[in-house]
C-alpha cells in the first residue's frame, strides 16, 4: 500500500517538474469566468457589493434583527450604519410548533422558497478615486431553493442511529446516564446535518440583488450601480456520481468611470465523480449588450481533469478555449496543470 | 450536560378514550415515550394517537411523558413540542420551547399530565 502511494507521489513530482520545462504558452492559466464564478452566490447582497465582512450580524428572532439594527444605527453618525452586514432567514425568525421534519424534508415548491430564503444586506465606505468622490454602498440580495432535491441514501442510517440513541436516552434510568449518551448524539446529528446538505435530484437555487451608492453621502446623488440574477438548476445522481448543472446570470454594473457593462451567462457542466477522478466538461456563452465596451459575444469551452494523488493533493489538468480577447477577438487556447495541496482539519500541534 | 425542560398540567378526562400525540416541531427529530403511572405504553418513538385508557380507568392517575428532541435542523436552533390531548372533557394541547447553544444538541423534555375529573 505504501509502495503504492509512494510510487503516486513519484508520478506526481515528475509532472511537476515536467510543467517547468514545457514552454509556459502551453501552461497559461485562464483568468476568466468559470462555470462557479456563474453560481447563485450565498450571500448576493455582500457579492453584489463587492465586500466580504468580517463580521456578519446573523440574528435569529425579530427581537434580535431590531437590536442588530438599532445598534448598529447607534455606532454610526448617520441613519444609515457604515460598514454594517447583516444576514437573515425569514422563515425561521418564528418558531414552527407543527412543522415537522417530514413535511420540512417533502415541502412543495412555495414552502421550500419560504423556508430556505435568505436576505442579505450590506453597507460599505467606498473611498475616493478619480472618477467619484467618497461615497457609501448599500448591497441588498435574496437567495432561496425551489426545488431542494431528496436525501441521500446515507441519511436513512443516520436517521436510524439518531433514533437509537434517542430511545437510548428515553430508557436511561439516572441522569448521568443520560448524559453519557449526549456526545455520540450529538455527533451523528453533526452528521444528519452534513449528509443532509449533499441532496441528490433536482435542486433549483436563485438569487437576485442590486448595489445603489451614495456619492458624498448625499441621497440626491445616489445611483443603482450593480443589478444581478442568478438561476441555477442542477441534477445530482449519487451512484454513479454524476451531476449535471447549468447556470444562467444576468449582470447590469454601471460604473463611476463611465462603463455600462451589461452581460448575459449561460453555461452547462456535466461532472462525473470516482474514487480518485473527477472528469468535467462545461460551456459558457457570454451574451454581451449594446452598451458594453466593444465586448464581443463568446464562448468559452473547457474540460477539466481531477486526480487525487493521496488524501491532502490533487493533481488538476484543465484544456480548452477561453472567450474571445476584447480587444483581438482572437479565441485563445488554454490550458492548466496544477497540483493543489489541502490543508488537514487535523491539527499538527495540539491546541491548549 | 444535556438540556432539561419540564412542564405540568392537569387534563380533565370525560367518559371517553383519552388520547395522545406529541408533535415535534421547527423540523427537528425526536423521540418519546409514555408512562401512565409506573406502566409504559409503549416502546420509544414517535406519539401518535396514543391511547391512554377510558376516563373512568385513568382518573387519578399521572401521565408522564419524555421526550428527547435532536437539533437536526441546520437553518434553526429552535426547538417545540406540543402534547395534544383529545378524548377528554375538551381537547387540550401542551407546548414547550427551547433553543440549544450549537448544532446537533438535543433537549429532555419531560412532561406530567395529571388526569383529573
Amino acid at each position: 500500500m505504501a509502495s503504492i502511494s509512494r510510487a503516486r507521489t513519484w508520478r506526481v513530482l515528475l509532472l511537476a517538474v515536467l510543467g517547468t520545462l514545457i514552454p509556459p504558452a502551453v501552461f497559461a492559466q485562464s483568468s476568466t469566468v468559470t462555470i462557479d464564478d456563474l453560481k447563485s452566490p450565498a450571500s448576493p447582497g455582500f457579492a453584489v457589493l463587492g465586500v466580504e465582512p468580517a463580521v456578519i450580524s446573523r440574528p435569529t428572532s425579530p427581537r434580535g434583527v431590531t437590536l442588530s439594527l438599532l445598534s448598529a444605527v447607534r455606532d454610526g453618525d448617520t441613519l444609515v450604519p457604515k460598514n454594517y452586514a447583516l444576514e437573515v432567514a425569514p422563515y425561521w425568525l418564528a418558531a414552527h410548533p407543527n412543522l415537522t421534519y417530514e413535511q420540512y424534508d417533502s415541502a412543495g415548491v412555495t414552502d421550500t422558497l419560504r423556508q430556505t430564503a435568505s436576505v442579505s444586506f450590506a453597507t460599505a465606505r467606498i473611498p475616493a478615486s478619480s472618477t467619484q468622490p467618497i461615497s457609501t454602498g448599500l448591497g441588498f440580495g435574496m437567495r432561496a431553493l425551489a426545488m431542494r432535491g431528496r436525501p441521500n441514501s446515507q441519511i436513512a442510517d443516520l436517521t436510524a442511529r439518531i433514533k437509537k440513541l434517542q430511545a437510548d436516552i428515553l430508557t436511561a434510568k439516572t441522569p448521568q446516564e443520560e448524559d453519557k449518551i449526549e456526545a455520540d448524539l450529538r455527533n451523528a446529528a453533526l452528521d444528519f446535518q452534513a449528509q443532509n446538505r449533499k441532496r441528490v435530484g433536482w435542486i433549483l437555487e436563485m438569487a437576485g440583488a442590486f448595489a445603489a451608492q451614495y456619492p458624498e453621502d448625499n441621497v440626491e446623488n445616489a445611483r443603482l450601480s450593480k443589478f444581478g440574477i442568478w438561476v441555477t438548476p442542477s441534477y445530482q445522481l449519487e451512484a454513479p456520481r454524476l451531476n449535471a448543472s447549468a447556470v444562467g446570470r444576468y449582470l447590469r454594473d454601471r460604473r463611476a468611470d463611465g462603463i455600462d457593462l451589461n452581460l448575459a451567462d449561460l453555461g452547462i457542466r456535466l461532472q462525473a465523480e470516482a474514487e480518485e477522478f473527477g472528469v468535467s466538461v462545461e460551456v459558457v456563452r457570454r451574451f454581451v449588450g449594446e452598451t458594453a465596451a466593444n465586448e464581443p459575444d463568446s464562448t468559452r469551452v473547457m474540460g477539466l481533469l481531477d486526480y487525487r494523488v493521496s488524501p491532502d493533493i490533487y493533481l488538476t489538468a484543465s484544456v480548452g478555449q477561453d472567450f474571445a480577447n476584447i480587444l483581438t477577438a482572437r479565441k485563445p487556447f488554454v490550458s492548466f496543470l496544477g497540483l493543489n495541496f489541502g490543508l488537514s482539519k487535523k491539527p499538527v500541534v495540539q491546541l491548549p | 450536560m444535556l438540556k432539561r425542560v419540564s412542564i405540568e398540567t392537569d387534563y380533565k378526562v370525560a367518559a371517553g378514550n383519552v388520547a395522545l400525540t406529541v408533535v415535534i416541531g421547527d423540523a427537528q427529530m425526536g423521540s418519546s415515550i409514555a408512562r401512565l403511572d409506573d406502566r409504559e405504553l409503549g416502546p420509544p418513538g414517535a406519539i401518535e394517537n396514543l391511547v391512554v385508557g377510558k376516563g373512568a380507568s385513568i382518573k387519578g392517575k399521572t401521565l408522564s411523558v419524555k421526550s428527547v428532541v435532536t437539533d437536526v435542523n441546520d437553518m434553526t436552533n429552535h426547538m417545540s413540542i406540543s402534547y395534544e390531548l383529545k378524548g377528554g372533557a375538551t381537547p387540550q394541547t401542551v407546548k414547550a420551547e427551547a433553543d440549544v447553544e450549537h448544532e446537533g444538541d438535543s433537549v429532555i423534555y419531560r412532561a406530567t399530565i395529571n388526569l383529573v375529573q
